[in-house]
């Protein structure tokens, strides 16, 4: 019997071990990935749709006299780890939005001298009076946190994206 | 002068088409699922984007057209054979 040749001692992998897949079972595999994003997708939405379902609870923000004209205060809403920002535009108007950048989540700082919101990772500017963007690269504006005046309080009563 | 018979003759020729025929519309299906996946996975990052505080309006919609998307792809299996 003549001696194998020097490759199948280098690559010694036998026709049984090799683990072949055949064109059928790729396109298999193909229709698995397609129903695997079609789940992540259905998920999302199914998520959506809940939490659109449920009203946020209301919650208290601050005392109207706790805050001076020009002055802002950071409170969560609706959970403890959504941080927002309220802002007093001027003696009777108050303004409130979620505090992560829409670029890339870092927390907008209130500039209200200026009229803005300011984020400091890579420049981004929101108007104060409505969350818009002024510049820089935030795709969308600022959720906008609705408030309630009850007396002398203020209440977080919802969000609009 | 007599023309010699192939090896396997014209009935080998006709199994070698129809072999093919069919690796055509298997590589024809292969390439629409392909395509099909990669729609489905520009869906999925709207999807995302929306979840995580983008246009919620278009989840719902991009999830209609991912089932369509994935039943195409089911459909299309069938003719993998």
């Amino acid at each position: 019997m003549p001696d194998p040749p020097a490759w199948k001692h280098d690559f010694p992998v036998a026709w049984e071990d090799d683990h072949l897949v055949t064109r059928r079972a790729f396109a298999q595999s193909l229709v698995w990935v397609s129903g695997a994003a079609f789940a992540g997708n259905a998920a999302f939405a199914a998520r959506a749709s809940l939490a659109r379902a449920q009203p946020l609870p209301a919650r208290k923000v601050a005392d109207v006299d706790e805050l001076p004209v020009g002055g802002a205060k950071v409170f969560a809403y609706p959970e403890e780890g959504d941080a927002c920002v309220l802002v007093r535009l001027d003696a009777d108007t108050f303004v409130a939005f979620g505090q992560r950048c829409t670029h890339l989540g870092c927390p907008v700082v209130p500039e209200p001298a200026q009229g803005t919101l300011q984020c400091p990772c890579h420049e981004g500017l929101f108007r104060v009076t409505d969350g818009r963007v002024l510049s820089g690269p935030p795709p969308r504006p600022l959720p906008r946190v609705e408030l309630a005046r009850r007396g002398q309080e203020l209440w977080a009563v919802g969000v609009r994206s | 002068m007599t023309a010699t018979p192939r090896p396997g003759g014209p009935s080998s020729d006709d199994a070698r088409a129809r072999e093919a025929g069919r690796f055509t519309v298997l590589y024809a299906v292969m390439t629409c699922l392909v395509l099909l996946v990669g729609v489905q996975w520009i869906l999925l990052s709207i999807a995302i984007d929306g979840f995580l505080g983008g246009p919620r309006d278009l989840l719902v919609p991009a999830a209609v057209v991912s089932a369509l998307c994935c039943a195409a792809s089911w459909r299309l299996l069938r003719f993998a054979r």
